[in-house]
């Protein structure tokens, strides 16, 4: 007796006009909620330091939709750590985990932080290069994993370490699956390259795409298909860096006033327009949520220092926050709050909100430089 | 865990099931761009909990139901809109000419949330009272007091000829 009802009802679904699928936003929502926890928001109240882009210049929020998945909560991922010469040091209770050698990038896997190590932690001219996977719970494996002078890349979302060779002028994309210790892909990548000065092309790990930097253009490997081709979005000759799918791109390079735009890596689609100076360079949070903007050039004409805070963007709600860190001596939480270790202090700021709070951890045993995860150190 | 699914895996699942779930949440919240929300956090919850998942081919239905449960939760948590009084309402105005179609959509306006979505669940789905309420987190009674309230209402808006009396549960 329901028929007509039910005649209505699919009549009616049927006439409706539907929005083509936002895959790409769906995707990065998806990863997001996948390795983030609900944020804990330790400023009380909202108006700590929430600031609404304005004064300074207006960033400019595109695609607003995709902030209704971003905002929901996801399962806790593991520890953020730091290290100092040979000890990595993990999350807030600075738990030390030994190293063989120096500890020279610290990068975030979905199967734990990917250490590579060298003799001397430097990077340019540091090869050869070692990795150890340390797991929350402390345990280090030395991985079977020999890099020379190249830029690998991980994905956070993901248990892969990804790096180029070049034999002879071919050159390849290699994925190592750092749990089982093993290739799952090696995938030729046409094109030049000579600049830059490392021994292979540099590259960006994002889901299943490989970023390379070639000599003319950045080339994009489906490491599961095996597909080679190459995008608009990106140029040749320059660094790939790919955060959860999101990328910058600089208008007005150079210029007294420019624009560092945040676009989808595969589509080239504009998600913030960040406004900027020639000294500013804006980099993401591994997980492409967050944006911070460091000033590179002197802030104080006499005193020549460089910025004791940061502008952090939050890049779905388009607001920014000022966060009292240096963005060169300071790394992301895999929750995406940033951290730096002064001594026997640990400072942790939640990028939304800006606030900050400190507590004691035991002092590194070496002085060398701190290495945060969520950061790269290439040269 | 599961191994997540590949970019381009994923991308297929969403493209396919996209227009689908599309409808049922529009039906659902009766507003355009949420019923896009509504989906892209579905989805997204989908890809998120693919440990749970396991398998492609159970990607659409998981995705239905985290989007029932994400409206059902919507609907208490957000301060969904209250029920619209009906009195303004035309009542009975359709006849048997087919060319007089009833505005499905304004009637199902007219619906409280919870009236509404056992409507697009129970005669939109067609799922039956058992399922209706284990994806609305309420008893079957529950459902069935409220598929009887629901399409009394509608039989008011809608008339008799959509809506006749004799109107009752089906596959309970």
């Amino acid at each position: 007796m329901t028929e007509r009802l039910m005649t209505l009802l699919h009549g009616e679904a049927e006439t409706l006009d539907v929005p083509p699928a936002p895959t790409t936003e769906i995707l990065g929502a998806g990863r997001r909620l996948r390795h983030r926890r609900t944020r804990t928001i330790w400023a009380s109240g909202a108006a700590l330091a929430l600031v609404v882009a304005g004064a300074g210049g207006a960033a400019v929020l595109h695609d607003r939709d995709e902030k209704t998945v971003a905002r929901a909560a996801a399962a806790p991922t593991g520890p953020f750590a730091w290290g100092v010469d040979d000890t990595v040091y993990l999350g807030a209770a600075a738990h030390a985990v030994q190293m063989p050698e120096v500890a020279q990038t610290l990068y975030y896997t979905s199967a734990g932080i990917l250490v590579r190590t060298n003799k001397d932690g430097s990077s340019d001219g540091g090869a050869p290069f070692h990795f150890e996977l340390v797991t929350p719970d402390g345990t280090a494996t030395e991985l079977g994993v020999t890099l020379g002078e190249v830029v690998p890349s991980t994905d956070p979302a993901q248990p892969y370490l990804a790096w180029a060779t070049n034999t002879d002028g071919k050159i390849q994309v290699v994925v190592h699956d750092v749990t089982t210790d093993r290739d799952v892909a090696t995938v030729d990548v046409p094109g030049d390259f000579t600049w830059g000065g490392w021994s292979a092309p540099p590259v960006a790990l994002s889901g299943d795409r490989v970023y390379v930097g070639m000599d003319h253009q950045t080339s994009v490997v489906n490491w599961h298909t095996g597909e080679a081709t190459t995008t608009a979005v990106l140029p040749g000759s320059q660094l790939p860096d790919v955060s959860g799918g999101r990328t910058v791109v600089v208008d007005g390079q150079g210029a007294n006033v420019a624009t560092a735009n945040i676009v989808d890596a595969a589509t080239g689609a504009d998600v913030l327009d960040i406004p900027i100076s020639k000294f500013d360079r804006v980099t993401l949070s591994p997980d492409g949520r967050f944006a911070m903007v460091a000033t590179e050039g002197p802030v104080d004409p006499q005193s020549q220092s460089q910025a004791p805070s940061t502008l952090v963007y939050d890049v779905d709600a388009g607001t920014h926050v000022s966060v009292d860190v240096s963005p060169f001596d300071v790394g992301w939480t895999p929750q995406d709050d940033l951290f730096s270790v002064h001594g026997d202090q640990l400072k942790v700021c939640d990028a939304a909100t800006g606030g900050c709070r400190t507590s004691t951890v035991p002092k590194a045993t070496g002085d060398g430089l701190i290495r945060y995860t969520g950061r790269v150190y290439e040269s | 865990m599961a191994r997540p699914p590949s970019d381009d895996e994923f991308t297929e699942l969403v493209v396919a099931s996209w227009p689908s779930l599309y409808r049922t949440a529009y039906l659902l919240i009766g507003d355009r761009e949420l019923a896009e929300d509504l989906v892209q956090t579905a989805l997204a919850k989908t890809y998120a909990s693919w440990g749970k998942v396991r398998e492609i081919e159970a990607a659409r239905a998981y995705a239905r139901t985290t989007l029932v449960n994400t409206a059902s939760s919507w609907f208490r948590k957000r301060g969904w809109r209250a029920e619209r009084p009906t009195e303004t309402v035309e009542t009975g105005s359709y006849d048997e000419d087919p060319t007089l179609r009833p505005d499905m959509a304004a009637a199902l306006a007219r619906l409280a949330p919870r009236q509404r979505a056992v409507v697009v669940l129970r005669f939109y789905e067609d799922l039956s009272v058992a399922e209706t309420a284990h994806a609305l987190q309420c008893s079957e009674g529950t459902v069935k007091s409220q598929t009887s309230d629901a399409l009394a209402h509608l039989r008011g808006l809608l008339g008799e000829a959509v809506i006749p009396l004799e109107s009752g549960a089906r596959h309970d």
